[in-house]
């Protein structure tokens, strides 16, 4: 999800430029399915999903069409060109000051009223413009009827029926970039008129603006902007001395709020205007079966229960699918790194040589897709379809008066969704929230919701240790409720730390936010399956292998050699092993902790790893030997419940650490990151382990 | 004229006036909340006082600070809508 989002503005346009290709942006309120008319386009595969905020970077791909390259940038969603929150500062920099070839804005024909105010707002300020009228499989569900040709006639730019996701209409659109981007003769803005004095105020200062940069685009938008009292945008946009010379008049607070009241009032005057003349027929109340799955799904009564009941079914559902098909893999895998082992003795390779490759490098490898691949292969697409079908702003809708409570935004909820796909992303996610010290709030707290790369830890440790000790058509169900208690206590800490950073060192007023709750569609289930299987399931697995190869052959290296008559590994776990006691854990589960740094998915496997490398003869051939393996080293529950606790509770990853340096550009709230849930696991596990073991446990 | 936070479960209204400032005042503009625009009231989350409106086609969730500051005239319901 990160690679693409986070593209950095210059490195959009600037091999677009050396290429001559032509740049097409795509703008468009939130959730209109920009990401999908990208992927349409393009044939790449951006992440899409049924709220309002999935892009909050700009992505770039090409496509060709008669001979000529199209550069293709997929803009964050923006209810409006005056920017709130981060994500829509981008999409706004990028329209006003890249300079595309054609903006094709992405209008929900289903929400037709709503999504032609951004239209017009474009169209004021330029003429290159493309509407692609998208999902109109749902405004045909929904009864209402477009007139696009009058509609096209009206606004005098082209409009092209799209349904993105059926990849209907893409050609016509393809089309028609093409005849704006080639046509010569650039299309005038085509101002709204506003109230009398209003039109005057800003008339004045077009007419001075022009007068001193004969060039300036749009000026008067520009105008209109600068009264509203954002003079800065004017400054920038103004070339050379023109900056200097031109006089901005210096409005109040006062003033700025009522020449927006005007301009918007006129704006959605004009809206309702277009309405009348190019719709024929339009719904009156919401699609009825959203209305009424959600009567259900945000009640008091079944609110919280159906989520809780969803969570626990989806994870009884991983846990119990997942059991023999990961037997299997490990069977297989371990099956072919015996038949490694007679190779490489058939090949009289030094011991060594076997060691390194077999023994370290395949079998971390081997385990890691064992263990984590059918998980995440069932759990993913379920996660998915729920993304797609539009429950999670029902999820953000339901906690808001929690973290309203905690001091945080409403969004939070979204962003700590997005962090159980993998915290990186959930932490560039947070650019949705508007006020900067939520945002941060959100930001240092991401990591609380455990990710992709954890998950196969709890469901393991669940399955194995606590499953286990009932009888087994007991044991899935309990399994499940382990994982989702987990989960729980993720939610618990992000809520405690998140009140407690709000009323001390990130102290303000709680600042407003609009939440989207956009109908329910049925997901489609071809790209689902395909999406949570390439961008999640794999993603994460490569992840795993990539730093698993290393961690594979360090550890190796630290259970085979000797430094001082003993293993490097037997020193390090000794030495840890002490702090480890008293987390109820032990040196080599830190030893784990250590070095998966770089990737949370290996720590099981790590672990594993060093178990065995380190002189404990348990072949685990199977993942039956799991649960013998863990409890030859002493493990006991009160082990693998120390252990869950400390999988939500430690320090993020470094990729997480990197992307929260970058996003809040610090290198103070990156540590602070870092340390925080780190020593509140310390804090929450010294005392309960004593507790425990004082009571007799383990 | 009320706020929107007094509307009652599905009852219909038209917004009079916006009295918010600054950003939440940009926001609830952008999002259609002008003068004479009709209003509904779709949800109310469970506990808190965040409350779901229908408006322009959309559902928005506004927390009651910023529903306290949409100030609206209920409309007799029947007929259609515009
Ligand atoms: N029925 C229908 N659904 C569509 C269509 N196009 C997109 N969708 C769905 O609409 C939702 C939003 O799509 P995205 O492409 O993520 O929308 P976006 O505009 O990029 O959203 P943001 O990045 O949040 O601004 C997804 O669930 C899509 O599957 C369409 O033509 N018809
Ligand atoms: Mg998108």
């Amino acid at each position: 999800m990160k690679a693409a989002g986070s593209v950095a503005m210059p490195g959009v346009t600037a091999p677009a430029e050396a290429t001559g290709a032509f740049v097409v942006a795509l703008a468009g309120n939130p959730n209109t399915g920009k990401s999908t008319v990208f992927n349409a386009l393009t044939g790449l595969h951006q992440h899409v999903g049924n709220w309002s905020g999935v892009t909050v970077g700009l992505a770039a791909g090409t496509y060709r069409h008669a001979e000529r390259e199209y550069r293709v940038v997929d803009l964050p969603g923006t209810y409006s060109l005056v920017a709130t929150s981060e994500n829509e500062v981008v999409a706004r920099e990028f329209l006003v000051f890249e300079d595309a070839d054609v903006v094709v804005v992405v209008v929900d024909a289903s929400a037709l009223e709503r999504n032609l105010g951004l239209v017009l707002q474009i169209r004021e300020f330029t003429g290159r413009v493309v509407v692609c009228l998208n999902m109109m499989d749902g405004a045909a569900r929904h009864g209402v009827q477009i007139d696009v040709a009058g509609l096209a006639a009206e606004l005098g730019v082209p409009v092209v029926a799209t349904t993105a996701r059926d990849g209907l209409g893409i050609a016509n659109l393809r089309a028609a970039i093409a005849r704006v981007c080639a046509a010569d003769d650039q299309p005038a803005p085509c101002p709204v008129h506003y109230p009398a004095d209003a039109e005057e105020a800003v008339t004045t200062l077009m007419l001075d603006l022009v007068a001193k940069d004969p060039a300036l685009p749009a000026p008067r938008w520009l105008a209109a902007r600068a009264l509203e009292g954002d003079a800065e945008l004017v400054r920038r946009v103004l070339t050379g001395d023109a900056a200097r010379r031109v006089e901005i008049p210096i409005v109040t607070t006062e003033e700025a709020e009522r020449m927006a009241a005007a301009t918007t009032g006129a704006l959605w005057a004009e809206v309702g205007r277009l309405l009348e003349q190019t719709v024929r027929e339009r719904a009156v109340d919401r699609p009825r079966l959203t209305a009424r799955v959600d009567r259900v799904l945000t009640s008091a009564w079944g609110g919280y229960p159906l989520m809780f009941v969803g969570l626990v079914t989806a994870m009884w559902l991983t846990i119990t699918g997942a059991n023999y098909p990961s037997q299997w893999l490990a069977a297989a895998l371990f099956w072919v790194a015996d038949r490694g082992h007679e190779a490489l003795a058939w090949a009289a390779a030094p011991d060594w040589l076997v060691g390194v490759l077999i023994d370290g490098v395949y079998r971390a490898l081997a385990w890691v897709i064992a263990v984590m691949l059918p998980p995440m292969a069932i759990f993913f697409p379920i996660f998915t379809l729920l993304e797609d079908a539009g429950y999670l702003p029902r999820v953000a809708f339901n906690m808001d008066r929690m973290f309203a409570r905690a001091g945080g935004s409403g969004q939070q909820a979204l962003t700590m969704c997005m962090g159980f796909g993998c915290n990186a992303a959930g932490v560039t996610s947070c650019r949705i929230i508007s006020s900067p010290r939520e945002r941060l709030v959100a930001i240092l707290t991401n990591n609380f919701a455990p990710c992709n790369g954890r998950f196969p830890t709890i469901i393991l440790i669940a399955s194995v240790f606590v499953a286990t000790a009932f009888p087994p058509y007991l044991g899935a169900v309990v399994g499940a409720a382990t994982v989702v208690a987990t989960i729980g206590l993720g939610v618990v800490a992000t809520l405690i730390v998140s009140g407690a950073l709000t009323r001390t060192i990130l102290r303000g007023e709680p600042s407003a936010f609009v939440l989207e709750l956009p109908p329910y569609r049925r997901p489609k289930l071809l790209p689902v399956i395909y999406r949570s299987m390439y961008e999640r399931t794999l993603r994460v697995l490569y992840r795993a292998v990539v730093a698993a190869a290393p961690a594979g052959l360090a550890i190796w290296l630290m259970g085979n050699t000797t430094i001082a008559g003993a293993t490097p590994m037997s020193h390090v776990a000794g030495f840890l092993d002490g702090p480890g006691r008293l987390l109820g854990l032990d040196g080599i589960v830190l030893v784990g902790y250590v070095l998966a740094i770089p990737a949370n998915e290996i720590v099981l496997p790590t672990i594993m790893m060093a178990y065995t490398g380190a002189g404990a003869m348990v072949d685990v051939e199977q993942l039956t030997g799991l649960e013998t393996l863990l409890k030859g080293q002493g493990w006991t529950t009160l082990t693998a419940v120390s252990l869950l606790v400390f999988v939500v509770l430690h320090n993020p990853c470094s990729t997480t650490i990197l992307t929260i340096r970058k996003e809040t550009g610090s290198w103070k709230w990156a540590g602070l990151a870092f340390v925080l849930p780190l020593a509140l696991g310390i804090a929450v596990l010294i005392p309960l382990v004593a507790l425990a073991r004082a009571l007799g446990a383990g | 004229m009320i706020s929107l936070a007094e509307l009652s479960a599905g009852q219909k209204a038209e917004v009079v006036a916006v009295v918010a400032h600054g950003l939440m005042q940009r926001r609830l503009l952008d999002l259609g909340f002008v003068s004479g625009t009709p209003v509904v009231l779709e949800l109310r989350a469970p506990f808190g006082d965040l409350r779901a409106y229908r408006i322009r086609d959309s559902v928005f969730a506004l927390r009651a600070a910023e529903s306290q500051s949409v100030k609206v005239r209920p409309v007799e319901t029947g007929g259609k809508a515009r």
